[in-house]
């Protein structure tokens, strides 16, 4: 894929991670794809953040990144990107990248080739698999994989919420949960309120706006890798145990759950993914799960992949220079292990800040220093 | 002791001092030493007449009184353990 010859290992890398916004109700997981990096055993080479803001934590973390620069966001498209990825690799070679935000990906799949030509690394799924995940064809892949997963409809009109209970329009019961293409989902207990969350995911992620049955039950999520041959690769599951007012995970435990393995399993085969991925599913109180989001990327919980001895982004770089699945040091897993994240101030010299502000990028750095932590 | 499926009763992995941990949904418990000791048994896949009576033994019980706990406790596992 890559016509570069540089046989570096992959622990040498220069290796550019995306999504390392970092706002704590609802943090990107580029930043935790980068710790994972910085204390993977034996990894010596640079973490790059590549942010959309000057804000982005990722770009300027003193013990996981080696600066970072900002891209052009995904909405200018890919012609942007590669243009400005040019500029970063006229001075910073990049031998990886790993997208890190849903809405990006599109953008680094168009990218590839071009990319690969550059030995610019990257393990993304095609295209058609990247659409066969997207909210409003979740049936369609359920159905091929044996898994449930509640009704989903696009929609575009309001006015919706106030017929959806009649039979015409399918006899939807409140509560209901509206939800955005790429992210926001609120559980909605009247039209009133669904026409006003509509609106507010219109007014930030456009249309269509999409209205998913609600299924009360308890969030079990799995990330893993996929080669592309339909393999579940270093499968980590995780329940969230405290939540944030985006309903992200503040504290979760790891778990060992055969169905949630099982159901992973068969939706990879039908997948047949290339590249990170997470499951968010929902078990019902008759123990069925319901898959409720195919994420195209680590979750921003991924750290805990390198507390349980299954550094899924390590993995994922080993994975890209040739080494095969079977060969991956992964460990059993580690029930019972768990995280609780909390927020940090990182402190940033007003000149890093100038420096990304003016010149989209942060200071030149030299040498990687010697602060690589040891191992867990 | 019927409709426990024994691979879900093994999900619970006991820790020191009655830590009971179910690896699949990621709950925590604690058990009485009674407790420990049937879920031991029942992991084991022991009938119910052998953990009345093993538990009547260590603890100096009643087999009826026994038998009544088992199956309350029994009842709360089915719970827990869905």
């Amino acid at each position: 894929m890559s016509t570069r010859t540089d046989r570096r290992p992959w622990t040498q890398w220069t290796v550019g991670v995306t999504g390392v916004n970092a706002r704590p109700d609802n943090p990107g997981p580029g930043c935790a794809v980068a710790r994972c990096l910085s204390e993977a055993g034996g990894f010596r080479g640079r973490i790059v953040g590549l942010g959309y803001g000057t804000l982005d934590p990722g770009l300027y973390h003193p013990d996981d990144g080696d600066g970072g620069y900002l891209l052009p966001y995904p909405a200018t498209g890919a012609d942007a990107l590669m243009e400005r990825l040019e500029e970063i690799l006229a001075g910073e070679p990049l031998d990886a990248i790993v997208p890190s935000l849903d809405s990006e990906l599109p953008n680094f799949i168009a990218l590839q080739p071009e990319l690969a030509r550059r030995g610019v690394r990257m393990m993304l799924p095609g295209r058609a698999e990247l659409r066969s995940r997207d909210k409003d064809r979740l049936p369609a892949l359920c159905a091929r994989a044996g898994v449930a997963t509640p009704r989903v409809r696009p929609i575009s009109d309001p006015g919706f919420f106030a017929r959806c209970t009649g039979e015409d329009e399918g006899g939807w019961r409140y509560p209901l949960v509206v939800k955005g293409v790429f992210y926001d989902a609120y559980v909605v207990h009247d039209p009133a309120e669904a026409a006003y969350r509509f609106g507010q995911i219109a007014r930030a992620w456009g249309y269509p706006v999409l209205v998913q049955a609600h299924v009360a039950g308890e969030e079990v999520n799995l990330t893993a890798l996929g080669d592309g041959t339909g393999a579940l690769v270093g499968p980590v599951m995780m329940r969230k145990q405290a939540l944030t007012e985006k309903g992200k995970a503040w504290a979760g435990v790891a778990i060992d759950d055969r169905d949630l393995l099982a159901a992973g399993e068969r939706l990879m085969r039908a997948l047949r993914w290339s590249g990170p991925l997470e499951l968010e599913m929902l078990r019902d109180a008759a123990g069925t799960l319901h898959l409720i989001e195919v994420n195209p990327r680590f979750p921003a919980w991924v750290y805990l992949s390198h507390a349980v001895g299954r550094n899924l982004p390590a993995a994922l770089l080993a994975l890209q220079q040739g080494v095969r699945p079977d060969d991956l040091p992964l460990s059993p897993p580690r029930p019972g292990v768990t995280f609780i994240r909390h927020a940090r101030e990182i402190i940033v010299p007003m000149e890093e800040i100038v420096s990304v502000s003016m010149n989209g990028s942060t200071l030149p750095r030299t040498l990687p220093d010697p602060r690589r932590r040891l191992t867990a | 002791m019927k409709n426990i499926d024994l691979d879900r009763l093994k999900d619970l992995v006991l820790g020191k001092d009655g830590a009971a941990f179910d690896v699949r949904t990621g709950r925590s418990y604690r058990l009485n030493p009674s407790g420990e000791l049937a879920l031991r048994l029942l992991q084991e896949g022991q009938p119910e007449e052998v953990v009345v009576r093993e538990l009547a033994g260590r603890f100096a019980q009643h087999p009826a009184v026994v038998a009544a706990g088992a199956e309350a406790f029994v009842g709360q596992l089915r719970r827990y353990l869905p």
